[in-house]
């Protein structure tokens, strides 16, 4: 087999990915910053929701990047705040390594 | 609520006993209780008496529309059980399909985890049964859970599915960037056997920091107790499988104790 040929191990881990990917989360994440949450979420601690951008999540690492530029584009929208001016302060840095990745 | 998944890539090592017994013996403590069939089998769900190749509604529905995310249709799907404070959430045989039906769709691994984000406050703990195969359900109960409880049979054969369920968890972990607890459980063991003992001590070996360090036996009273449709604490309280579950909920029990008081604590 050549090496550029898919074994067991890489087949199941691009499977996994594909599962485990998941494109609402950032809106989700969005959302629960803006609106404290009702209930607690396992994969949310509190007041680290959209400060764990580097290792949030599953999927390939420009699919994180995607979700976090449309996560601030989305947030770019959103009426003034002090907590969007947070947000958008620690985000930006990222989002331009990312740009830059 | 605390979720727990019971899984093994082999078949017969008591992952439906597991589920049952833990589930009565936190329905005795007063717990809230939902446990979860994923098998397309649906042995869990049959041993409450329900039919998994007649029921209307199960966790089929919850993988199409968004069904997931519904508060009022997930609780359509939930069905009691023999004993107040404990529901199911049942298989139909239709699950079979599911693999095929949503072949190639990003995200469907996280179906389940989201239906439990909503019935977070209805129960204090979730308790998935799960098929013994890699597919889109074990990997739904891999990413929903907060530890995984690998029942494994004490006979040589029992180990290559062990390493392989081990793997996979180890790959799910990669994907999802969390570390995901586990603890190996020695099931149906029978202290006459060479192959039993020359097993436990195998794994003693391979999985020192993961292996409960007791083990289930063999106890007939398991089968009387799915014969009757009972949990198995109903049934004999004192025998020796339901002792021997006990002592396996009160080490899970302390191991989240110790993971909440570590997490509270970063």
């Amino acid at each position: 087999m050549s090496p550029d040929q898919p074994n067991n191990q890489t087949r199941i881990a691009g499977y996994l990915d594909m599962l485990l990917v998941d494109h609402s989360v950032w809106d989700e994440k969005l959302s629960l910053a803006i609106n404290p949450p009702v209930r607690p979420l396992d994969t949310v601690a509190s007041g680290h929701y959209l400060l764990t951008t580097e290792t949030f999540g599953s999927g390939h690492r420009i699919v994180k990047y995607t979700h976090l530029l449309n996560s601030l584009s989305l947030l770019n929208q959103l009426p003034s705040s002090r907590l969007k001016s947070e947000v958008l302060h620690r985000c930006s840095p990222l989002a331009e390594a990312m740009l830059c990745d | 609520m605390r979720i727990w998944s019971i899984a093994n890539q082999k078949g017969g090592v008591g992952k439906t006993t597991s589920v049952v017994s833990l589930g009565g013996l936190l329905a005795e403590r007063g717990a809230r209780v939902l446990l979860i069939d994923l098998d397309p089998h649906g042995s869990l769900t049959s041993y409450f008496r329900y039919d998994p190749d007649s029921l209307e509604t199960s966790l089929y529905d919850l993988f199409f529309n968004q069904r997931c995310k519904d508060f009022d249709y997930i609780h359509k799907v939930i069905l009691p059980t023999s004993r107040k404070g404990v529901d199911l959430l049942p298989a139909t045989t239709a699950l079979a399909t599911l693999e095929r039906q949503v072949s190639g769709q990003d995200g469907m691994g996280l179906v389940l985890a989201k239906t439990l984000a909503q019935l977070w406050d209805d129960y204090d703990y979730a308790l998935i049964d799960t098929p013994p195969i890699l597919g889109v359900l074990l990997v739904n109960a891999l990413a929903a859970c907060q530890r995984l409880v690998i029942p494994t049979q004490t006979e040589h054969l029992a180990l290559k599915g062990l390493e392989r369920m081990v793997h996979t968890l180890k790959m799910v972990m990669s994907s999802q960037n969390r570390q995901l607890p586990y603890t190996i459980v020695p099931t149906l063991f029978d202290r006459r056997t060479h192959a039993s003992l020359t097993t436990l001590k195998e794994m003693r070996q391979l999985y020192p920091e993961h292996l409960w360090q007791e083990a289930i036996p063999i106890d007939t009273k398991f089968r009387d107790a799915s014969h009757e449709g009972l949990f198995p604490n109903e049934m004999d309280s004192l025998s020796r499988g339901v002792r021997a579950y006990r002592h396996l909920l009160m080490e899970l029990d302390s191991a989240e104790e110790v993971r909440h008081e570590s997490r509270s604590a970063k």
